[in-house]
């Protein structure tokens, strides 16, 4: 058996955490490399991905989105097509499942727009477990609806008043509680952050992502796409869409990170185009921070994606040079969640738009032999408030 | 009259050819002699304002603390509860840091011999430098350091670099830490072994002090170190039930709610929290 494998991604990752917390992480761990050696665990998870998620998701080949701009041909991973909307729900059953076996009757959750918060309410639902989600009270405020779906699925939201009130600060709380209640709790992390083994976990259980494509694409068009363009928070998605493609070589691998206002402005998310090392929420990462280490706030019109750190595997990643990171703005985030819906009659999430809208700005200056593979982390359903406020601010 | 113990301490412990950390544990061995609990305050640097937490660490010299342990307030005190927090954010608003924090350390110094711990969570001694935080901590005549978010696996680097420095290095340990980890964390303390008394943020709860006799029989089987008991402790009651399991005890957030109550008046915030840390100090005899 295999017991610890590295905490760090080069020198990334680590558990900068309070001592408290350490044996429920090594717990973890243990109990995370038994459960994928045990042929139980893995047909009990694939069972509920097939059956209830809805895996796998269709790799949908955008044609008049691709005829609109222009040279490559675009695919869609279709991560939006999941039970609850979003890729998140593949690693919340995963860890639900984890939480099962090390015997935990409760697990808490931090969100942001509220997508973690749902994967996690429905996954504490369908497993019988007590659940109570961190949000900042900012985020209530503007993700009301989502609040209301936690609380029908039987979840407990719990208001966060600290620092920001954004997933910052939901995050901060939901450690808080975890380090009182280890003893029964189970914390799901909803991104590739956090302390180790996190990073590790959460990629794993969304790796499927990139295997699918993978597979698909070999079936649809054959070989290998020439891009693949993923939008960057946390980076789950985009770790679960790369990882099975880190090895060849000849797959270009693009994370798109949130630039806000524009990363001149300051007012942004991208950690790891404008920031530099530090450590946020137990991991040693690129974050948004003062000269003094201080955690700057981080904005993005995307809530998913609005939060001051990354993931350290996309940080060693970024240094290795495999994945190239870039950034996109609200503005023309907004300009691609238009395009989509009206060429292909779906509405994206504001976070995934971060990645079409990179793909608009490349695909045109491709051949039309070209391949992009875009994942589509989730639905746009829940930001047609925001678009709308926006239209309204615009004055038309 | 008391603090005119402190005044036997010599000013510079390398005149003793000890290292400030091996003062810093000699004194808890020196309370062990004499059957008392080492008192260890904890103050947020910058809270309410500079001038005004100078101030309290002078008060509480004189009430009878005897280590003061000076936060290095943080945007994402993770390891804190709601008073800590909020001192946390006050003191960032007016303009604290790690390099002012330093700064502060210094001048208290000047005034007072009294054992200084410097306590910051790790990334702002990350961004500042670890070899240049320590050697300004040094210069400062800072006695030890705590990080509340650096465990063992994590704490190498650091503790290599306090030893070189002579300084204090105070790892925490928690009622969930198993005896190996126990063992692992004790061998990298100089000064003393800071037990959280329960599983939580730092002004929980205690329920029982169950977990913290458990944990503190633990340690005694295997290190002589001066272990001392924080988290949570509300008064002098509380420092009487951990008085026999514990070399010392460190009280902070109820300090703290203290200073938030008081605060409009100088005066009166002094005066309160006098009195509550001589009334501590008298549940340490």
């Amino acid at each position: 058996m295999q017991l610890h494998r590295s905490a760090y991604f080069g020198e990334y990752g680590g558990q900068f955490v309070p001592e408290t917390v350490m044996p429920a992480l090594k717990e973890l761990e243990e109990e995370y490399y038994k459960a994928v050696n045990d042929e139980n665990f893995k047909r009990e998870l694939n069972y509920y991905l097939r059956e209830y998620v809805g895996r796998p998701t269709p790799l949908y080949y955008a044609e008049r989105l691709s005829e609109k701009l222009g040279g490559a041909r675009i695919y869609l991973k279709r991560e939006d097509l999941n039970h609850t909307g979003a890729h998140k729900i593949n690693n919340t059953i995963g860890q639900a499942l984890l939480a099962l076996r090390m015997g935990k009757t409760r697990v808490i959750a931090e969100t942001g727009a509220g997508q973690h918060g749902v994967a996690t309410a429905t996954a504490a639902a369908l497993f019988g477990l007590q659940c109570q989600i961190f949000m900042g009270e900012e985020d209530m405020k503007r993700q009301e609806l989502n609040v209301f779906r936690m609380e029908l699925l039987g979840a407990e939201v719990v208001p966060v008043k600290s620092g920001t009130r954004t997933l910052k600060d939901a995050t901060n709380e939901a450690i808080r509680d975890w380090v009182t209640n280890v003893r029964n709790t189970h914390y799901i992390i909803g991104s590739v952050v956090g302390p180790h083994p996190y990073p590790t976990i959460v990629r794993d259980f969304q790796k499927i992502i990139g295997e699918e494509i993978r597979k698909q694409f070999q079936e649809i068009v054959g070989g290998c796409p020439d891009y693949i363009i993923a939008c960057v928070g946390g980076g789950s998605n985009a770790m679960g869409t790369f990882y099975p493609f880190i090895e060849q070589k000849k797959v270009r691998l693009i994370g798109v990170e949130a630039a806000g206002c524009g990363i001149s402005t300051g007012k942004h998310a991208a950690s790891l185009s404008a920031g530099s090392r530090g450590i946020l929420h137990g991991t040693l990462t690129y974050i948004l921070q003062d000269e003094f280490g201080q955690i700057e706030p981080a904005h993005s019109i995307s809530a998913g994606l609005d939060y001051p750190g990354v993931g350290p595997e996309h940080a060693f990643l970024k240094d290795k040079g495999r994945v190239v990171y870039t950034s996109v703005t609200d503005y023309e985030a907004l300009e691609a969640f238009h395009l989509l819906a009206k060429t292909e009659g779906i509405l994206p999430a504001l976070e995934s738009a971060h990645a079409l809208a990179y793909a608009a700005k490349i695909a045109p200056k491709l051949k039309e032999d070209n391949t992009i593979v875009v994942t589509l982390s989730g639905r746009g359903d829940k930001d047609v408030q925001c678009v709308l406020e926006q239209k309204r601010r615009k004055g038309n | 009259m008391k603090s005119l113990k402190k005044e036997l301490i010599p000013a510079s412990a390398e005149e003793r050819g000890i290292s400030r950390g091996e003062r810093l544990e000699q004194l808890f061995y020196e309370k062990r002699e004499i059957n008392e609990k080492v008192l260890i305050i904890y103050l947020c640097a910058g809270y309410p304002d500079l001038d005004f937490s100078r101030e309290l660490i002078l008060t509480a010299v004189k009430a009878g603390a005897d280590i003061i342990e000076v936060g290095i307030p943080f945007s994402d005190p993770l390891a804190d509860g709601p008073a800590i927090q909020h001192a946390s954010q006050q003191a960032l608003l007016k303009g604290m840091n790690a390099a002012k924090a330093l700064e502060m350390a210094a001048d208290i110094k000047k005034c007072t011999k009294i054992p200084l711990l410097l306590m910051s969570y790790y990334n702002p001694i990350y961004r500042y430098g670890l070899e240049k935080f320590c050697g300004d901590a040094f210069k400062a005549e800072v006695d030890g350091i705590i990080v509340p978010d650096l465990p063992v696996e994590e704490s190498e680097k650091l503790v290599s670099i306090t030893r070189n420095f002579g300084l204090g290095f105070v790892p925490l340990v928690s009622p969930t830490s198993t005896l190996e980890r126990l063992k692992r964390i004790s061998k990298t303390a100089l000064g003393f072994i800071y037990c959280v008394s329960t599983t939580g943020t730092t002004g929980s709860t205690i329920r029982s002090f169950g977990d913290a006799k458990e944990m503190a029989e633990k340690l005694r089987s295997i290190t002589q170190k001066p272990t001392a008991l924080g988290f949570g402790i509300e008064g002098p009651e509380h420092v009487r039930m951990a008085a026999p399991m514990f070399d010392g005890i460190i009280v902070g957030s109820a300090v703290i709610r203290i200073i938030e109550h008081f605060k409009k008046s100088r005066e009166s915030c002094f005066k309160e929290v006098g009195e509550f840390i001589s009334s501590l100090k008298k549940a340490c005899r």
